[in-house]
């Protein structure tokens, strides 16, 4: 139990992005032993792993691996998710800035298993600097025959590729990242029972294995040390394996990465990170903004674990842990969720196009003062009619938070409808986290800005 | 893989409400829906382009049958439209989470709508507007400001844009990327502000801009051209053919108190599925036209002098009568045009071999005069074309020829890219420009312009070494081995040939030399596409100066006996002068009375100097059409016509598919339909009963030419039939 440094093992050594760093630390020694293993026998040991993603599903990888059809003749790629949009997530940041080796080994081993030529790393648009660090390590293992034809002899064959993206939470989607990946719009495309999965018919129409950039990251681990090996960590948990990177920020005193074993008590991470800042703790959001809160109460005994914090009310997810102290308005904090939601719905489905827009103008109204009090069950029901309605879990991410908030700390929307200003108005630790006056926030109602005077003047 | 003549479906076994059916595996649920009447209400699904699912209106609850028996709901309801059924599907679609649902999505489909139906075109034909009304909320919930955005944007001459009232089905975006091919819109920016538009606002260039219009589930689309001219329910909707060339859409023609104000595309998958081209849509507007005919009217001095009908039949009888009395045979000769309908091309030529005696009538305008039945139909068993649209999608290889095609045959078009995009057939083309052919296709040949017969002979050359050598002057060689490959290695290729070929010089041997090569190829077939809307008719008619109708020599006597006995008297053996001995024989005098029908050789003639110094040398000149053309001026008697919307009828597509029109609108004036002007004639002149309208004459055809022997008006019904 605790914090367990495999991925991050990269903290305590300088350097570890450069080449020689990494080989000196056991770098590439999982490559040359998969080379030398058969590639179902590398699936396999994904298998014994447990190994599940870490992006958010926390789909079991190796039913992925598996998927890819092992004899036909089309070609495969490999797709590395590391476009990490997430509010309140940032382990991928480190990663790559700390440990890109650790990830393109991961990316080689994988693009072996399945028999693909190409892969790419799709880095979200923001990530300029990792995007430097692993075009300087691609460049280097490049250089030292780690990349490139005939790998260190065995005759296999890969290339890699940065892919960076422009911005868009919509494209860490699988589909919607292909979509953009090929230069189409970034949309999700239909999926599984409409259409054939990705290891399938993915980029261009071929098999391609699309895996979360930390899980890629655990391969080499996974290969050197054994699947068993891995499967031990978090052995207590349903069916959680290995470690997980969580991204503590918030209200806690040491905000920052902390890789933990699965099983660890949630409070556990929270002490690890200094604990609570400010006052007592309100209510940790475990796994990225677009999950559930779990209010103070239900934090103490929550585990680390896939089906442990399912049965909490909440998720894993990407693993962003956002801490609220008990200063946090709650109402100012489901606006500004909401509104990032709007703000990046990709528009193509109508539940989440319209329902994020509504609900972020109900909260703003409420903000404004002008709530009515139908409004807190208009939201639940905009929730519930988003919620599996749209077309990918973009619409979902954006119900669930705000369903949580409102199920878990109604009194507060409903002291600020009544009264027009927030529970915490007259508070100076809460004040400190309001918008400033007179700030101008986005507001999606507003089209001119971005228009402009193009088709002011047009008219038939 | 090019999309096989014939599968047997694989049925699978599936339950809808309740009720077991039986589906071809794959089918969409959506579609299957509707063989049990099950309506699904739908925005952005369309029969013709991929489902996308993005509207989620569609949204029903589905499940699995268990081997026990026992059903596995799917907790999260699906999307109809992109759901293939499979083996054991159990879909619901009337449940009360259904219903909830649905009213959801139209809740919020509706709270950015500006419901301005009552100034909106489509009100009274809107989807959105039906399906709020069987589906939707009575009120809505939503308090806040609705957004504001440019109305009535024009995007181009024909569609205007109104941003407010779009519900972002993306129909139109993907009509442009998947159909049209030519990508001219897109959605901009996204999530609530996202706009479908032309990139950086430019203008909406495309040949089948139209078709968004018709696609558009609300009033975001509208027509240009219609905008508040008429309320659906205030305008007549009749079936019809269109005129402008040999493709035969099939369309709608929405008149208001007598005035076609919109064209709207006609279902007919085996055609033009449910697309029309902008020309046929925005440009079909000639029955309106300011220099419309509406009164008979023979030349005193330089003057139009306005004469009844009687009148006009007496002048042209007399003069016909005195040609025949004081000329030879060739004293008379008639050209027809290539937009009549096959029961006034039929009169025409019925009046003219058996009333007149002459053979000197044709209809052909291009520089390809000769006898197809000799040249074609004898050694290819079929005279024009040996395809139909559907024989695209399944070929494996596609070479078109001298043809752009997207100008001269817009549908064939459509369906050669769909076929090259769903069922990946290859395409090669040869022309001399660019054309957006070339973009999807495999090879492209571009030859110096007048190159087609050296094109050709380099071709047989490469598929045969015994072939005399061709000239050096042949485009690129690599190419042409390429193409030439490409040729022998498919079986079943199809040739279209177009207008190029029509229009060379040496036309005859051109056509000849294609003939070869498709006889060469393993399975060849061609095509030649005809360049008006019953330009086959006209040739199935026997329009010509040679042939009878039905393709039968004229000096066949045993084909001449049985029309003589149906129009009980003797017909000419001797054959005719085709269109550019008309116009030789009218220099030199010796055609005294040259009556066109419908045809306009000043403008259409590939010579129109040829056929304007005729028509001046000419005594008397009879000009039968329905507008003053530029021929029309050279006229000693004008006889005013109908068009086609205006009269009753059939044409014969390209692919030999005969199809009925309908009367849509009045004709103005004293106007009358064509096959009337023959009709009236025929009794004047034959003292016969004369047919009294278009149903019987087509009895008539059908007893007498053994292809149109099941085309009666009854067999064809409205989505017509093709020709063997």
């Amino acid at each position: 139990m605790g914090e367990v440094r495999l991925l991050l093992k990269c903290r305590e050594i300088p350097h570890y992005d450069e080449l020689e760093v990494y080989e000196a630390h056991g770098g590439y020694q999982a490559l040359r032993k998969a080379l030398q293993m058969d590639r179902q026998a590398v699936i396999d040991e994904v298998k014994k792993s447990g190994l599940r993603g870490r992006g958010g599903a926390g789909f079991p990888a190796w039913i992925k691996w598996n998927g890819i059809p092992k004899d036909d003749d089309k070609p495969h790629y490999v797709l590395c998710n590391s476009d990490e949009g997430e509010p309140g997530t940032f382990k991928d940041f480190e990663l790559m800035s700390r440990a890109p080796h650790q990830l393109i080994e991961g990316m080689i081993i994988a693009g072996y298993a399945v028999r693909a030529r190409t892969s790419y790393i799709y880095i979200r648009g923001e990530y300029v600097e990792c995007a430097r660090q692993v075009r300087k390590a691609l460049d280097q293992a490049y250089r030292a025959g780690y990349l490139g034809t005939n790998i260190l002899g065995s005759g296999f064959d890969h290339d890699i590729y940065i892919h960076m993206g422009a911005g868009s939470y919509e494209c860490g989607e699988e589909s919607a990242m292909m979509s953009s990946l090929m230069g189409e719009r970034g949309m999700p495309r239909l999926k599984f029972p409409h259409a054939p999965l990705p290891v399938i018919a993915g980029v261009w129409d071929c098999p391609t294995l699309i895996n979360n950039c930390e899980t890629l990251s655990c391969v080499p681990h996974i290969i050197l040390n054994g699947g068993e090996w891995y499967a031990q960590y978090g052995a207590g948990t349903k069916n959680s394996r290995g470690t997980k990177i969580f991204s503590v920020s918030g209200h806690v005193n040491r905000p920052g990465n902390y890789e933990v074993e699965f099983g660890t008590p949630l409070m556990d991470l929270i002490e690890m990170a200094g604990g609570v800042k400010g006052g007592k703790l309100k209510g940790i959001i475990p796994g990225g903004s677009s999950m559930p809160i779990l209010p103070a109460d239900k934090c103490e005994d929550a585990i680390i674990g896939y089906e442990e914090l399912m049965e909490k009310g909440s998720m894993v997810g990407s693993g962003g842990c956002i801490v609220l102290n008990e200063h946090t308005c709650i109402v100012h904090f489901a606006w500004r969720t909401a509104e990032f939601y709007a703000h990046e719905s990709c528009g193509k489905c109508t539940p989440c196009r319209e329902g994020t827009r509504w609900m972020v103008q109900i909260l703003e109204r409420i903000l404004q003062g002008k709530g009515r009090m139908e409004d807190i069950d208009l939201l639940l029901e905009i929730c519930d009619h988003i919620d599996g309605r749209s077309f990918c879990a973009l619409g979902d991410a954006a119900a669930w938070p705000i369903r949580a908030f409102i199920k878990n700390y109604r009194e507060e929307f409903e002291h600020f409808v009544k009264h027009g200003r927030s529970m915490y108005a007259d508070n100076p630790e809460s004040q400190k986290m309001f918008p400033p006056k007179g700030y101008q926030r986005y507001n999606p109602m507003r089209y001119e800005y971005t228009y402009g005077s193009v088709l002011a003047d047009a008219s038939v | 893989m090019p999309k096989p003549k014939h599968v047997e479906p694989k049925l699978v076994n599936i339950e809808i409400n309740g009720i077991p059916l039986q589906v071809p595996e794959g089918e969409l649920l959506i579609e299957a829906a509707k063989r049990i009447g099950a309506d699904i209400p739908i925005f952005c699904y369309h029969k013709y382009m991929k489902p996308v699912g993005m509207c989620r209106m569609c949204l029903v609850e589905i499940g699995t049958k268990q081997p026990d028996g026992s059903v596995r709901k799917m907790p999260k309801p699906q999307t109809a439209c992109t759901l293939p059924c499979t083996e054991g599907l159990v879909a619901w679609t009337e449940s009360e989470q259904i219903i909830k649902d649905r009213r959801a999505i139209l809740e919020f489909l509706l709270i950015n709508h500006p419901l301005d139906c009552p100034i909106c075109d489509r009100g009274g034909e809107c989807p959105l507007q039906n399906n709020t009304q069987f589906y939707g909320p009575p009120v809505s919930r939503y308090i806040e400001i609705k957004r504001h955005l440019p109305k009535a944007f024009p995007l181009s001459k024909y569609v205007a844009l109104d941003l407010e009232r779009c519900i972002h089905c993306g129909r139109c975006v993907r009509f442009t990327e998947e159909i049209s091919g030519d990508a001219q819109l897109a959605f901009l920016f996204r999530g609530a502000q996202m706009q479908p538009h032309t990139f950086q606002l430019t203008e909406f260039t495309s040949r089948f801009s139209g078709n968004v219009i018709e696609i558009c589930p609300v009033g975001a689309l509208t027509s240009r051209t219609y905008r508040f001219r008429a309320r659906p329910w205030d305008i007549v909707t009749q079936k019809s053919i269109c005129s402008m060339c040999s493709n035969g859409c099939n369309l709608y023609l929405d008149s208001r108190s007598g005035q076609i104000v919109r064209i709207n595309a006609r279902e007919n998958p085996a055609v033009n599925e449910t697309w029309t081209c902008d020309k046929g849509k925005f440009e079909q507007t000639y029955m309106h036209a300011p220099n419309r005919l509406t009164q008979p009217m023979r030349r005193r001095g330089g003057d139009w002098e306005p004469i009844s009908w009687a009148d006009a039949y007496d002048l042209l009888l007399a003069r016909i009568n005195e040609a025949r009395k004081t000329g030879d045979r060739q004293a008379i000769a008639a050209i027809a045009g290539q937009r009549l309908s096959n029961e006034s091309l039929y009169l025409f030529q019925k009046l003219f071999r058996a009333a007149f005696q002459t053979n000197n009538i044709d209809h052909r305008l291009t520089r390809y005069q000769g006898n197809l039945q000799a040249d074609v139909a004898a050694r290819l068993g079929y005279p024009t074309s040996g395809i139909e649209y559907g024989d695209l999608e399944s070929a494996p290889l596609v070479f078109v020829f001298g043809s752009d095609l997207i100008e001269e045959q817009p549908m064939i078009y459509l369906r050669l890219r769909k076929a090259w995009r769903h069922y990946g057939v290859k395409v090669l083309v040869a022309y001399p420009l660019s054309t957006p052919v070339e973009e999807f296709a495999e090879v492209s040949l571009r030859y110096p312009v007048g190159g087609e017969l050296d094109l050709v002979k380099a071709l047989l050359q490469r598929l045969s070494d015994s072939f005399p050598a061709s000239p050096s002057q042949s485009p690129n060689p690599v190419s042409i081995d390429a193409a030439a490959s490409l040729l022998a290695q498919s079986p079943g290729v199809i040739i279209l040939v177009g207008e190029k070929a029509w229009n060379h010089p040496e036309a005859q041997s051109l056509l000849l030399a294609l003939v070869e090569l498709a006889q060469r190829l393993p399975d060849g077939k061609l095509a030649l596409l005809l360049p008006e809307a019953n330009s086959q008719g006209a040739l199935d008619m026997g329009v010509l100066p040679d042939l009878l109708p039905g393709y039968a020599s004229v000096d066949d006597a045993t084909a001449r006996a049985r029309f003589e006995a149906a129009y009980s008297v003797p017909l000419p053996a001797q054959p005719g002068l085709n269109t550019d001995a008309i116009f030789h024989a009218c220099l030199t005098g010796e055609v005294q009375v040259l009556y066109l029908a419908g045809v306009n050789p000043v403008e259409r003639h590939y010579d129109p100097a040829l056929a304007e110094r005729a028509l001046s040398a000419c005594d008397f000149v009879v000009v039968q059409d329905a507008l003053m053309t530029e021929t029309a001026h050279y006229a000693d008697l004008l006889l005013p016509a109908c068009t086609f919307a205006e009269s009753e009828g059939t044409f014969t597509n390209w692919e030999r598919r005969v199809q009925r029109f309908w009367k849509a609108i009045e004709p103005p004036g004293d106007a009358k339909p064509d096959w009337l002007i023959f009709a009236e004639l025929w009794l004047r002149t034959m003292r016969q009963t004369p047919p009294f309208n278009p149903r019987e004459i087509m009895c008539e055809i059908s007893e007498l030419v053994p292809s149109y022997a099941d085309c009666t008006y009854e067999m064809l019904g409205d989505q017509g039939r093709r020709w063997e």
